[in-house]
């Protein structure tokens, strides 16, 4: 085994998280062969010998800095493409940030269609992945209407596609108010009938409070079950075509797929 | 009588017409409406805007599928059911006792905006039977879609069936609030139709269809790219043209024929009637047409910025009731995007669902392996630049059971290949079975930095499984690389893995592979 000296920023799972490690690292007097990227998860991954661990302390300018010159020096196509690495579902995307940048800074602009660099294909990757999901729930994603009048939608996704889904139906429903909750991340998306939306995050007993008062269902919810179901056709019944198109992780939180009849 | 009462936002949403509820209505509207293959929202991109409600996304979006794997992205619905004509294959047709309903424009209304909010849907598809009379009917859509739009301020996606036979005022009228317009062809010849559907003929099919083209054009000339945009088939070829595909692909090389597909028309496709004038000719002649086409598009029209039927017009052909071959099928599909500029032709297996001495027989179920090659036909004529002739002939009229269309194709034209990645041209790649548009175009970009392996192709989107036959990759290849039209074609069916129902389709007679006669052809 080859002894080098290795040096691991750990950051939080967040833009300025992940931004501020990258910054930490750059800033460096190590080269940048002996730097990592590592991004936590609910635990730190275990720990290897020989290394020095940098704990990173989330910073806003630092963020905003590295934002800046993305913008600046590579493109808006790579700022948009780091940003949704940052959410995706990639646990090593830290480190697949950071030497992509590495990369991009030294090409400019064409590094983000340069797919024989394999950061290049890797970020590729989680973003289309990331686009990919945000696009199914667009569809899949289902409201209930509430006593109150209020849209509430419950999901878990693999990468956090919140703010994607906030910026597509406070246009499609902006004279709703609506509620878009990320069970998995305790996160909720707000839109406010004519105005503009934002994402709190939830306390374990905000969460439980919400999940207490939520009313399942409306009429409507029937109503979709007939047509989902009679819609098909039985001739051609096929439900190998049906998982691979809507796959099953999407189904607990889809109204046509809720095993019930009219009360 | 069922007397349920389902609240909603304002008030009560079950009007009990003919003592059915609306749960009842549905269950029959959509039933009725299931055989219609087309329920794409895409090609229209439309803001929203405060107080109104919806948008609209150019690629489309799925919101489910239904347990036959299809997508279901608009209510797809029958205004009503009751019929007047008696068309042999279809569930409606007058002679049939089924249970009969319509629903109220109101009804159709709350519906709509009720599934929308919930996000269920990404808007309505709304075909009809025909009550009393054609006008009679598009009357009754006009109104729905006039509320959807004006009372409930609906910006969401509308497709809108054209009723055969109604007047054209109310077909120009329907296309103001419309995002796509379709009338369907049905079958593909006009002596099918002559003989299973009586009360339509070929006139009252293209002549709405015509007219929803020049709707179209018209509007684009006003509102620019907002009032309409051409179809993918138009851009593909106007590309194609460019880089000279006809030179490089069609001459000698259609399948051994020597024509080509453009040229001799008398010879070829199956006559559409009235052609003539080429599209910037007919753009500006429609202008100077009728008085009332130009107030409507003052009143509607340019008011809204909508357009007329912006997301353009589709058509649906039942496949399989009527004796055509592929080759007169994709013929008339090519056709018809030449001529009428359609966004999508729709080919529909046919069910069964009548018996009738004129329909034919389906002992293993409805010719689901047909339409799927028709489909990817489709597809290359309208994304690769494929001409009908070059993927079948008179002599060679049916797609080969077991290999697409598209590689049937390349173990024909061993000629050409094998194809450089790092350096062939874009239409070049989409040749090679395999590589798609998307993947085509990574690859070009790709190459502008530098070189790449066969493992990075394969990330950006190459099926290998296929491609490895036809390309080399900086000089190198995948394995054992033999340009021998036998080798390659029993590689790439034994690769191959059709999709399990169409396995059934295929091998449910108990064939063995090797009895195939489209394989034993090749392989012997």
């Amino acid at each position: 085994m080859q002894m080098e000296n290795l040096y691991i920023y750990r950051c939080e799972d967040s833009v300025e998280g992940i931004l501020t490690g990258i910054y930490d690292a750059w800033a460096s007097i190590h080269r940048h062969e002996e730097n990592r990227i590592e991004v936590c998860g609910k635990e730190w991954e275990e720990t290897r010998l020989f290394a020095e661990y940098i704990t990173v302390i989330p910073d806003a300018e630092k963020s905003e800095k590295v934002q800046r010159s993305v913008r600046l020096r590579i493109s808006e196509e790579a700022y948009e493409m780091v940003m949704k690495a940052i959410l995706s579902q990639d646990t090593e995307k830290g480190e697949v940030i950071y030497r992509f940048l590495l990369y991009a800074f030294r090409e400019g602009a064409r590094a983000c269609r340069s797919y024989g660099n394999p950061w290049v294909m890797r970020l590729f990757e989680a973003v289309r992945n990331y686009d990919n999901e945000s696009h199914h729930l667009k569809g899949f994603l289902r409201f209930d209407a509430q006593e109150n009048g209020v849209l509430v939608a419950r999901y878990a996704p693999k990468n956090n596609v919140l703010g994607d889904l906030m910026e597509h139906f406070s246009d499609r429903l902006n004279s709703e108010s609506f509620l878009i909750f990320d069970e998995k991340r305790r996160i909720m998306g707000v839109h406010q009938k004519d105005s503009a939306w934002f994402i709190y995050r939830l306390s374990p007993e905000e969460a439980k409070d919400f999940s207490d008062t939520y009313v399942e269902e409306d009429s409507y919810g029937v109503l979709w079950r007939i047509f989902h179901r009679t819609i098909a056709i039985a001739d051609r019944e096929n439900p190998g075509l049906q998982r691979n198109n809507l796959p099953l992780r999407f189904r607990p939180y889809m109204t046509e797929f809720r095993e019930k009849t009219l009360a | 009588m069922l007397f349920q009462c389902l609240t909603v936002e304002g008030g009560c949403l079950v009007v009990l017409e003919e003592g059915l509820s609306i749960e009842q209505k549905l269950e029959i509207l959509s039933d009725a409406a299931k055989y219609d293959v087309a329920c794409t929202s895409s090609g229209m991109q439309r803001e929203g805007k405060a107080g109104e409600i919806g948008n609209s996304v150019a690629a489309g979006i799925c919101h489910s599928f239904s347990a036959d794997g299809r997508c279901i992205s608009l209510l797809k619905v029958l205004f009503t059911n009751e019929c007047i004509f008696d068309c042999k294959y279809c569930i409606n047709r007058s002679s049939n006792d089924v249970p009969r309903a319509s629903f109220t424009p109101r009804e159709l209304c709350e519906l709509t905006i009720g599934f929308y909010k919930r996000n269920y849907i990404e808007g309505l598809f709304l075909s009809s039977g025909i009550l009393h009379t054609p006008d009679y009917t598009m009357e009754l859509i006009c109104e729905t879609l006039r509320m959807l739009r004006e009372e409930y301020h609906f910006r969401g996606y509308i497709h809108c069936k054209a009723i055969p036979g109604a007047n054209p005022l109310l077909i120009e009228y329907a296309g103001w609030y419309a995002d796509r317009m379709s009338v369907n062809l049905e079958l593909p010849t006009n002596e099918g139709l002559r003989s299973l559907a009586p009360n339509k003929t070929r006139k009252n099919i293209l002549g709405p269809m015509r007219q929803i083209q020049d709707g179209i054009a018209e509007s684009r000339q006003y509102l620019g790219m907002k009032g309409g945009n051409h179809s993918a088939f138009y851009f593909t070829k106007k590309a194609a043209t460019k880089a000279g595909i006809e030179q490089r692909f069609y001459n000698d090389r259609i399948n051994g024929s020597n024509r080509k597909p453009e040229g001799d028309k008398k010879s070829e496709e199956p006559k559409l009637s009235e052609e003539k004038k080429i599209p910037e000719e007919k753009e500006k002649a429609s202008l100077q047409k009728t008085s009332n086409r130009l107030s409507l598009l003052e009143q509607v029209g340019r008011s809204t910025g909508r357009g007329f039927a912006a997301a353009g017009q589709s058509t649906q052909m039942i496949i399989g009731a009527t004796p055509e071959t592929d080759y007169q099928l994709v013929s008339v599909a090519e056709a018809l995007y030449r001529k009428f500029d359609l966004k999508r032709v729709f080919y529909s297996a046919f069910v069964k669902v009548n018996e009738d001495s004129l329909l034919p027989d389906l002992p293993g179920g409805p010719p689901l392996l047909r339409e799927h090659r028709l489909y990817q036909a489709d597809w290359l004529m309208r994304y690769y630049g494929f001409a009908a002739g070059e993927l079948l002939t008179e002599a060679r009229p049916n797609f080969n059971a077991v290999l697409d269309p598209k590689c049937d194709w390349a173990v024909h034209h061993m000629e050409l290949f094998p194809v450089e990645v790092l350096k062939a041209d874009y239409f070049l790649l989409l040749r090679v079975p395999g590589i798609g548009p998307k993947s085509a175009k990574r690859i070009v970009e790709a190459r502008r930095s530098g070189s790449f392996s066969f493992d990075d192709l394969k990330r950006m989107g190459v099926v290998l499984k296929r491609a490895q036959y036809f390309i080399t990759c900086g000089g190198k290849t995948l394995g054992r690389l033999c340009l021998e039209e036998t080798y390659v074609t029993q590689s790439l069916i034994l690769n191959e893995k059709l999709p399990k129902n169409l396995q059934d389709a295929l091998y449910g007679r108990q064939m063995s592979l090797f009895e195939l006669p489209a394989f034993s052809a090749v392989a012997g």
